[in-house]
């Protein structure tokens, strides 16, 4: 079980999830009420309208409650997409035909290093808690002679270590059940938030995929605590592990990825370039791929693939928006050849006003279909293929390092 | 003794494996960070030079557009990648906020710049604690603490001696990682720096030195609190991850909590209805003119010469209106970034607990970086707008027969005869020839040497004086040590 010097940690991690949580749900709350009121100032408007060039199509991303658990990127790159096919979106002022646009209030002058929701504290903290209840289980019992006691009775290594691994593992679940109801309490708290059935589905394999991803680390403890030979060594390296899975290589990644798919400039220069949708469909590709080969080097460490599972499932990572982004481009391009049609029905109508209402009959549906939890789990199959090889390496090099270290000094 | 102690500090870390990884991982990662620092400022050069030769080509009447140059410090603090650097300028107006359209903004965006900086407030601390966990500690689980003590020698010698010490083994590492970044950037051409600029340098690496003597200090402190060498490690490392990482985050969570600042679609709200004032305001109704041509006893002549008049007083006040909205709406958009700044500097106040956040802020004052740079660029663009705004509209009074006035014609037929006046909807400059070299040139100040470090001398102190306070209270502590 945990050891009482731990429980002060335990105790922060609580608070500070508390506190998250509620702001959390606070910005969920606010974003959902800008986009209801953007919704409807958008049917009035569609409602009014006279000529096809005013039959501008909106497509929002409404936030999941599950943002209030793992933030990610939420809607801070966007969840609004203005889309005018063949039109401007803001005639005359704006020659853009669609528009991604978001509500999220951000401040460019805060820095915004972590955000701590579930998963970053489960980073941060829950695998400190892991090196420290693990460095000393297998050459601390050894320093102090128990380990030589162990083996004595009939309990063979393997099972040893499974029995380590159960203990320390247990000692985990506890806290992280307790954060879930807490959660829940907070979702309880009036104004409600509800979840649907897919999202309680996607909670719990969040929930999976952090037991998995901390049971990866407990095999690493034992495994370097295995191979050491002295406790004070163990949890030396582990902490030098820990800073470069938690610390250095998340933190890295952006600026690999600027370098492996650089877009050097190109948003500066297209300051002074006039707007035209091919120059916004090449922008898009450039920035889509790098954020696409960001989030290929989340796939290579653990720490990192875990975040970006969790967030996948949360559907606030960065592939969601790419994926609202590039459903409403499609979106454009069906209401383009729309217009078009109606256009070679009504010629003229793009800008003459005419008494009679306007035919927008087969107008395309500004529904954004997010993603199903089947389509999730195939998007976050190779963060599940790393961390169940990141398990059986490390149980396997546990294993080994038990079977090979020696029971005495 | 003093001496003694100090020289058997620095021996035992000599020998010690975590002194190797810190030595190794501190070159590695700041050789990586200033190499990929170099490459990114020569880019950013000649973005640079690239948006300002068009923002120059592209100034006119109407607007100027003001560029950021690039930190040549960014291989030791960044943090300023996601702010823009580029400003569009239009009488009365600064244009705080950028585009709106986010799909042409980057998706990587809110990631932390892997920079010097970066590296001593994350890496760095966490290693100089794992250092100093045990100084007194290990030594007494070891026995060797009760043989020193009985020695000639006072606690307080021998507490100051494993701090200098360990202290000295700390900041090596950390002053040969610099000189090896130093000596990368001697070896490029693209930084070239003056000698302020090495001072600067210099004192970031002070500065940086104080900081991990404050971390170090917190190492000692745990120390010698705990009895236990793993109690006294996992303690340090919950206060170095309470500093480091949570009460930045948590000023950060409860100030937008509690203070939220407006989204941009009030931001847009509020713009559309000065938009709307104008639009009202620069509206022209037929009554005006059908009250003329219908008021009896008035001939022809007479009816022209009012209606002139009328015309006059209409585009005087559509000019009116026009100024209005323009100071409306850089009063609108400076208010936003006031409550935007505002929110930070909050966020910085409350952070300022952690000494890792002042460490941050004052690096950014000294050098300058980050945010502190943005808002000094932020300042001399206002200074910019105010400069340009004069000269502007004394040319534009100058050459207003050659403006492109655009509006729309109001009329009335009375007994045959039509009468029409004009409104004005907006007046454009764009295309007046006039002389480039009477517009004023952007410049950005930045604040000198000396105010940087009067400006920066509050974190200096505070993390001075939590060197001292951790100092002392570990000495404290330590005189009170059951070292059995």
């Amino acid at each position: 079980m945990i050891e009482f010097r731990l429980l002060g940690a335990v105790l922060l991690v609580f608070l500070l999830f508390g506190l998250s949580s509620i702001n959390g749900k606070q910005v969920y709350r606010r974003e959902l009420n800008n986009l209801n009121e953007q919704r409807l100032i958008h049917q009035a408007k569609l409602r009014r309208a006279r000529v096809y060039r005013q039959v501008i199509l909106q497509m929002l991303r409404q936030p999941t409650p599950l943002s209030i658990l793992v933030s990610g990127v939420g809607g801070r790159y966007g969840n609004i997409a203005q889309l005018g096919g063949k039109f401007m979106v803001d005639f005359p002022d704006d020659p853009r035909t669609q528009k991604i646009l978001t509500l999220t209030p951000t401040n460019l002058f805060l820095s915004k290093l972590l955000d701590l929701d579930f998963s970053q504290l489960v980073l941060l903290f829950f695998s400190l808690l892991v090196i420290f209840l693990t460095h000393d289980v297998i050459c601390g019992e050894r320093e102090q002679g128990l380990l030589k006691l162990c083996l004595s009775y009939s309990v063979s290594r393997h099972q040893l270590l499974l029995g380590e691994y159960s203990g320390v593992l247990i000692s985990l679940m506890l806290p992280l059940v307790f954060m879930m109801f807490l959660w829940l309490m907070i979702l309880h708290i009036p104004p409600v938030v509800s979840l649907s059935a897919s999202e309680v589905i996607r909670l719990v394999i969040i929930w999976g995929l952090t037991l998995f991803f901390l049971s990866g680390l407990i095999f690493l403890g034992l495994w370097i605590s295995a191979q050491a030979r002295s406790s004070a060594t163990s949890l030396a390296v582990l902490l030098v592990i820990w800073v470069g899975l938690v610390i250095v290589y998340p933190n890295s990644i952006p600026t690999l990825a600027r370098r492996l798919a650089p877009t050097y400039g190109i948003l500066d220069k297209a300051f002074f370039q006039s707007w035209t949708p091919r120059r916004s469909e090449d922008t898009w590709r450039r920035l889509s791929t790098q954020a696409l080969v960001a989030e290929r080097l989340r796939m290579l460490a653990p720490s990192t693939a875990y975040i970006r599972a969790a967030r996948v499932m949360a559907q606030t990572d960065i592939g969601t928006h790419i994926r609202f982004v590039n459903q409403a481009r499609l979106l454009n391009a069906r209401l383009m050849s729309w217009q078009e049609k109606k256009l070679r029905r009504y010629p003229g109508r793009d800008v003459r006003f005419e008494p009679i209402p306007l035919d927008i009959s087969g107008l395309p549906a500004a529904e954004y279909q997010p993603e199903s939890i089947a389509q999730s789990l195939h998007r976050i199959f190779p963060d599940i293929v790393l961390l169940v090889i990141f398990n059986l390496s490390c149980w396997w090099g546990a294993l080994r390092a038990l079977n090979r270290c020696p029971v005495t000094e | 003794m003093l001496g003694l102690i100090i020289k058997k500090e620095v021996l035992k870390r000599l020998y010690d494996l975590r002194f190797f990884l810190l030595l190794s991982v501190s070159l590695g990662l700041v050789g990586i960070s200033t190499w990929a620092s170099i490459d990114e400022l020569a880019v950013r050069r000649e973005s640079y030079r690239y948006l300002r030769y068009h923002a120059r080509e592209r100034t006119n009447l109407d607007h100027a557009f003001i560029v950021k140059p690039p930190n040549l410090f960014m291989f030791i603090r960044d943090g300023e990648q996601d702010l823009p650097n580029l400003m569009k300028i239009e009488p009365h107006i600064l244009h705080y906020v950028q585009n709106t359209d986010t799909s042409e903004q980057s998706l990587l965006r809110d990631a932390p710049s892997f920079d010097w900086v970066f590296l001593i407030t994350y890496v760095y601390s966490f290693l100089a604690i794992l250092i100093t966990y045990d100084t007194v500690v290990g030594e007494k689980e070891s026995g060797t603490l009760r043989q020193m003590l009985s020695n000639a020698c006072s606690r307080s010698i021998v507490i100051l001696g494993s701090f200098i010490g360990n202290i000295i083994m700390i900041w090596v590492p950390l002053v040969i990682s610099c000189l090896l970044g130093m000596l990368l950037i001697l070896l490029n051409d693209h930084v070239q720096l003056d000698s302020e600029g090495w001072i600067k340098i210099g004192l970031v690496i002070l500065l940086s030195a104080q900081f991990i003597l404050v971390m170090g200090g917190i190492g000692l402190l745990t120390s010698t609190f705990f009895e236990r060498a793993s109690t006294a490690l996992v303690a340090s490392l919950l206060v170095w991850v309470c500093l480091v990482i949570v009460i930045p985050g948590a000023a950060r969570l409860l100030v937008e909590g509690w203070y939220p600042v407006p989204s941009l679609k009030e931001l847009q709200n509020q713009l559309e209805a000065a938009r709307r004032m104008k639009f009202s305001a620069t509206g022209l109704s037929g009554q005006a003119i059908w009250d003329i041509v219908t008021m009896p006893g008035l001939t022809e002549t007479q009816k022209q010469k009012r209606l002139a008049a009328l015309q006059a007083e209409t585009y005087a006040r559509h000019e009116q209106a026009i100024e209005t909205f323009a100071i409306t709406t850089g009063k609108i958009l400076a208010a936003y970034s006031a409550k935007l700044m505002h929110q930070a500097e909050m966020v910085r106040l409350l952070s300022r607990l952690s000494p890792a956040a002042t460490y941050q802020y004052a690096i950014d004052t000294i050098l300058p970086a980050g945010v502190v740079r943005h808002r000094q660029f932020l300042s001399s663009a206002e200074r910019f707008l105010n400069t340009y705004t004069d000269i502007v509209q004394s040319l534009r009074r100058r050459f207003r027969d050659q403006a492109d006035v655009r509006g729309g014609w109001t009329q009335i037929t009375y007994h045959g005869v039509t009468y029409r006046l004009n409104s004005i909807e907006s007046i454009s400059y764009a295309n007046v020839p006039f002389n480039r070299e009477l517009l004023p040139e952007f410049r950005m100040l930045t604040s000198n040497f000396f105010q940087s470090i009067q400006h920066a001398l509050l974190d200096i102190c505070v993390l001075g004086l939590l060197g001292a306070l951790t100092f002392v209270l570990a000495l404290v502590l330590f005189l009170r040590y059951d070292i059995r």
